[in-house]
């Protein structure tokens, strides 16, 4: 299965008459962009607006991201945008430097902010990014489960429209994602990526159908890179897996970009976190099953969510260890503001190698800002232009558990 | 530097020479100045500092009387104004390695000082109180005085003129347990492959995170006749009074809550909903006694399958909630079930 990933740089996003991409810059024709992106919808209203790294803005109740990406004859986020087919193999253009920001208020959708600027803009990857902020309002009453869906689609199709502006133009550069046939004597990694799917609002789809009863399943690393990844997850801002990073799932780049060289990368292994801990282990010992069968050396597993997702996780490295399979973990501490708490909340002696991507409990002073997008208050408590202090968690994927970032802890 | 750094030290009667094991009984005293490897001590502290006096104890009056001891230091030095605290060091002694812990922990915390010891890695005072001075790791005996004393010196040294440590001074004590966010070359992603790759080749690799050890908790013994007991309905699902006046937040709770239900049979959709961030809430917006089985437990208690319900019902949101705000929680509320003669609690996890 070959992918090939044609990047486009952009440098600034601006709102212009007419939607283009030219010299890194991309002009987008706001309100024909959103009579496109709103046609046929219903019941919701949305707003669009432009932040960009160093402004004095903050983006308030962030729910997902998604980065702008059009496929060439083939379907653009299958199964929520377009057609349900397989994803994976011929081109697709994605826009780099940009994000896509869904935000708006919308009960049972928790808090997580982006701040442009400041203490806190050291913490988010999409601090970096400009971002196209799609900002929601609901005008006519609907389920929590309408909104899941309707609120995603609306999204995903901005991050589809955006990305066509670019399609006549030269790429800045083209990633090929193809598995490497000259692996001899290389050790065999597969990734397990676990997801948080229990229901509304804290739910991952997988060519537009909730995962969440699915058992684990091997997929092609290609297929989550190319969009068949999506996340429905509105909970924790630093413990969830937005849309963006399945797309560019930094576990998965890494490993790609190894293989054939230190590593033979043999697959990803999808699977779902559970609330019952019989499930919970009937899954672990699947996925065990799955990587015996792809004789696999070593598993670099991520999870979502904490809490439960602990104990799915810990299951796994043990069923995996036990098997004689080497595992890495890669997670994030809820350790409390001194960081001398318990980090996670269940643990085994197996999981002798962590990456920790921080911990959420430090507190940060949040700076002031002339701007918000998204809602003006932040945890229905503090007003959102003023500074105050919170926890490192508050910030969208601060410490992000697939690895995004380069936060690490120290132990005094 | 102007006047010099004024440091208590303290000896055991053995360090101190004041006797063997016959001594040991010895309540705490002072000298002046530096004795026994005080000397050393002041030596590698150099010249900006002056031990200005020696407290001795002996390790049995330490161990037997500690709360009484502590009190005793405290009043030998008072009027000394210390800057700086060091005890021992310890090396492999069992009870000498407690005694300089605890003194360090409460001359620190006392005076506000920085308190430096230092053991051998297997002295119980070691994992005792790590967590709260400096102490640093020694051989296990005497042989390497002078090293581990430089060691020690080093530290005090820098805590005292606030110099940041480097990474070999940070390997130097044993870890105080408080974990510090940092941000470092690689993002985690790519450290985690690296550490495959090492893992894989049976190469060194360092792990991020030690895993935590949890207490176990043993459940009480069973309740033997059901139709008598007086049972509490208790909740992490995080059930509220509808629009949540009381404010319970749905993830990271730092408080309980508690209503009567003395008058209830069930748990209404107009007077309760559930504001947790653990679980989809919808259900339980629309019936609440999912969460909290009020409607059953009444049906039990007219079939005289028990005897009563507690008339309060205590509530919080167990999601992400700290292990400390846990802790409390768990001990008030169950203080509070003891005080009220409940006999055993329904406690509904999401």
């Amino acid at each position: 299965m070959k992918l090939q990933m044609k990047n486009y740089k952009v440098d600034d996003v601006q709102f212009s008459s007419e939607t283009l991409y030219s010299d890194g810059v991309l002009s987008l024709d706001k309100d024909a962009l959103i009579k496109e992106v709103m046609a046929g919808v219903e019941g919701i209203e949305i707003k669009l607006s432009i932040a960009k790294p160093g402004d004095k803005t903050r983006i308030t109740h962030v729910m997902d991201s998604a980065k702008p990406v059009y496929k060439l004859n083939g379907p653009t986020f299958p199964g929520l945008v377009d057609a349900s087919e397989k994803v994976g193999e011929g081109e697709t253009l994605t826009l780099d430097g940009i994000a896509v920001v869904q935000t708006g208020s919308y009960p049972g959708v928790m808090e997580g902010i982006i701040d442009m600027h400041g203490e806190g803009s050291k913490y988010s990857y999409f601090s970096n990014t400009v971002n196209l902020v799609v900002e929601m309002n609901v005008i006519d009453e609907m389920s929590s489960e309408t909104f899941a869906k309707l609120s995603k689609e609306i999204v995903l199709k901005t991050a589809k429209l955006v990305a066509l502006a670019a399609c006549d133009q030269e790429p800045t550069s083209v990633q090929t994602f193809e598995k490497n046939q000259n692996v001899d004597g290389l050790k065999k990694v597969g990734y397990v990526c676990y997801m948080e799917s229990l229901g509304l609002f804290r739910n991952v789809y997988l060519y537009g159908k909730d995962t969440t009863d699915i058992r684990p399943k091997v997929v092609h690393p290609n297929e989550i890179i190319d969009g068949a990844l999506v996340s429905g997850n509105f909970e924790i801002a630093a413990h969830k897996n937005p849309t963006y990073f399945h797309q560019t799932n930094p576990i998965i780049t890494e490993l790609c970009k190894r293989d054939g060289k230190e590593l033979s990368f043999e697959g990803v292994i999808l699977s779902t976190e559970r609330g019952v801990l019989e499930i919970k282990e009937s899954y672990a010992k699947e996925i065990a099953l799955f990587a015996q069968e792809m004789n696999l050396d070593g598993v670099i597993i991520s999870k979502e969510g904490g809490g439960h997702a602990d104990a799915d996780l810990m299951l796994c490295v043990k069923e995996l260890q036990e098997r004689g399979i080497d595992t890495v973990i890669t997670l994030n501490e809820i350790g409390g503001p001194n960081g001398d708490l318990p980090p996670i909340v269940s643990a085994t002696p197996e999981a002798d190698a962590v990456i920790s991507n921080g911990n959420n409990d430090e507190l940060i002073t949040f700076d002031s800002v002339e701007t918000v997008l998204g809602g003006e208050m932040i945890n229905g408590s503090i007003d959102a232009k003023t500074s105050f202090e919170s926890s490192v968690g508050l910030v969208y994927c601060s410490t992000n558990q697939l690895g995004v970032n380069t936060m690490a802890i120290k132990e005094y | 530097m102007g006047a010099k750094v004024k440091v208590i030290h303290y000896l055991n009667q053995f360090f101190s020479q004041i006797g063997g094991e016959e001594q040991a009984f010895t309540k705490p005293f002072i000298r002046e100045g530096a004795i026994g490897p005080g000397l050393l001590l002041g030596q590698l502290l150099g010249e900006d500092y002056e031990i200005i006096s020696t407290v001795v104890c002996g390790d049995n009056y330490m161990a037997d009387n500690t709360e009484q001891a502590v009190q005793e230091v405290f009043d030998l030095i008072a009027d000394l104004k210390p800057d700086l605290f060091i005890a021992g060091p310890a090396f492999n002694a069992g009870r000498y390695g407690p005694a300089c812990g605890v003194l360090s922990k409460a001359v620190g915390e006392k005076f506000g000082i920085p308190a430096v010891s230092g053991m051998y890695e297997e002295n119980p005072g070691a994992e005792m109180y790590r967590k709260h001075a400096y102490i640093i790791k020694t051989n296990d005996s005497a042989r390497h005085m002078r090293k581990d004393v430089a060691k020690m010196a080093n530290i005090a040294r820098k805590l005292v003129e606030n110099i940041e440590f480097s990474d070999e001074d940070m390997a130097s004590y044993f870890k105080q347990g408080y974990r510090k966010n940092l941000f470092v070359e690689k993002p985690g992603a790519v450290r985690a492959v690296d550490m495959m790759l090492q893992k894989m080749e049976k190469k060194p690799f360092v792990t991020e995170l030690e895993m935590p050890k949890f207490e176990d908790v043993m459940p009480s013994d069973a309740i033997k006749e059901m139709k008598n007991a007086k049972i509490a309905l208790v909740t992490e699902g995080g059930v509220c009074s509808l629009g949540n006046p009381e404010g319970l937040v749905a993830s990271r709770a730092d408080k309980y809550i508690e209503f009567d239900i003395s008058e209830m049979d069930r748990l209404s959709n107009e007077r309760f909903q559930v504001n947790h961030g653990g679980y989809n809430n919808t259900h339980a917006n629309n019936n609440p006694n999912l969460i909290v089985p009020l409607d059953l437990m009444r049906a039990y208690e007219k079939e005289g399958k028990i005897g009563s319900i507690h008339g309060t019902l205590y509530s919080t949101s167990g999601n992400g909630t700290s292990l400390a705000n846990s802790t409390r929680f768990g001990e008030e509320i169950a203080q509070k079930l003891l005080n009220d003669g409940v006999d055993g609690v329904v406690l509904t996890a999401t």
